[in-house]
């Protein structure tokens, strides 16, 4: 397979950017504790779970858990 | 040209140490203090005492961020 | 490249501070170690420190044997002299990223302060609280200020946002500074 572009990178990033915005159940995130939420939003806007796992304060397997509960799917 | 830190002497920290403690001694809102449960009082006089709210969170166990908030609610200026 | 190692006890103070946002443009990344994260769990600080990760301007460091020995060490200092206050956890662990990363170290933690004056040759790196970062934003204009009421301003807004008292010592030598900055920029 051939390696991506820099230009095919942003575009997978802001793909990922959107799927996750648009799949995520927006009413539970709203309701969770300011971290949890603040961390489910970094994920979202990031799509990386270790970071948003230590904003969480929860481990990376913990993060995931979450994650699936707010509708966020992996990219 | 230099930064105001990198300009202070261990003279300074000695002029620093006792105007920090009295600036918030006089700020405080001791009122409010003296309302609070043990913990958090004890660790707010200790914080107007010291000036160190690191060792005010780990000595009194309470989360340095809320110790901070509840440090702004009591009156008390950070200084230093 | 400029890097910045933050603790809590700055960004807890910062992120009150109306123009909290100017630190990306003097800094080309901020770095904070998970100790942080763990600290903070609501607030505008959470809100400050989640904003900058996500938009890449903080990153997270984990922490290596590198740093676990430089924190040992440092600790260990402040042990064994009476007049370093106590240094914990997550102040250490932003020194030991600064001295593994080069960068400099912005804290507002007494223990910090008094081994850097005490014990220069162990943090080589420059030592910044809130008046030097508001001396560099100064500086590098990210705050426009044409004359010395104007930048004292800025320290009082600082001030009033934080509930921080700033001591005449620090306030003489910004002014002095900021006196010398202008004179440069006006001749």
């Amino acid at each position: 397979m051939n390696e991506l572009s820099i230009e095919e990178l942003k575009a997978i990033e802001e793909w990922g950017r959107r799927v996750r915005r648009e799949k995520a159940n927006w009413e539970f995130i709203r309701k969770l504790p300011s971290k949890l939420r603040r961390a489910l939003e970094y994920y979202i806007e990031t799509g990386d779970p270790y970071v948003a796992s230590r904003i969480a304060g929860l481990k990376v397997e913990e993060f995931n858990e979450l994650r699936i509960k707010a509708g966020v799917p992996s990219t | 040209m230099a930064h105001p830190t990198e300009l202070l002497t261990p003279k300074d920290l000695e002029i620093l140490e006792e105007w920090g403690r009295r600036v918030r001694r006089e700020k405080a809102n001791w009122e409010f203090i003296n309302s609070l449960p043990n913990n958090f009082r004890k660790a707010l006089e200790y914080y107007i005492e010291t000036g160190d709210i690191r060792t005010a969170s780990v000595k009194f166990n309470i989360n340095i961020y809320l110790l901070n908030e509840l440090r702004i609610k009591a009156g008390i200026p950070s200084t230093i | 490249m400029r890097l910045a190692s933050l603790d809590t006890c700055f960004l807890i103070d910062w992120a009150l501070y109306r123009r909290r946002n100017y630190i990306i443009k003097i800094f080309d990344k901020i770095l904070i170690s998970e100790h942080v994260l763990r600290e903070i769990y609501s607030g505008k600080t959470l809100d400050f420190v989640t904003e900058l990760l996500s938009k890449g301007f903080m990153t997270l460091i984990p922490l290596t044997s590198q740093e676990e020995e430089i924190a040992r060490r440092l600790i260990t200092i402040a042990l064994s002299d009476p007049r370093i206050p106590e240094l914990h956890e997550t102040e250490v662990y932003a020194v030991a990223i600064a001295l593994t990363y080069n960068t400099i170290i912005v804290t507002e933690n007494k223990a910090v302060l008094w081994l850097k004056i005490y014990y220069p040759n162990e943090i080589p790196q420059p030592v910044w609280r809130s008046i030097d970062v508001l001396l560099e934003l100064v500086k590098k204009s990210v705050i426009k200020v044409n004359n010395i009421e104007d930048a004292l301003k800025i320290v009082e807004e600082y001030s009033i946002d934080v509930k921080h008292s700033f001591s005449h010592i620090d306030i003489r030598r910004f002014q002095e500074e900021v006196m010398l900055w202008l004179t440069q920029q006006n001749s």
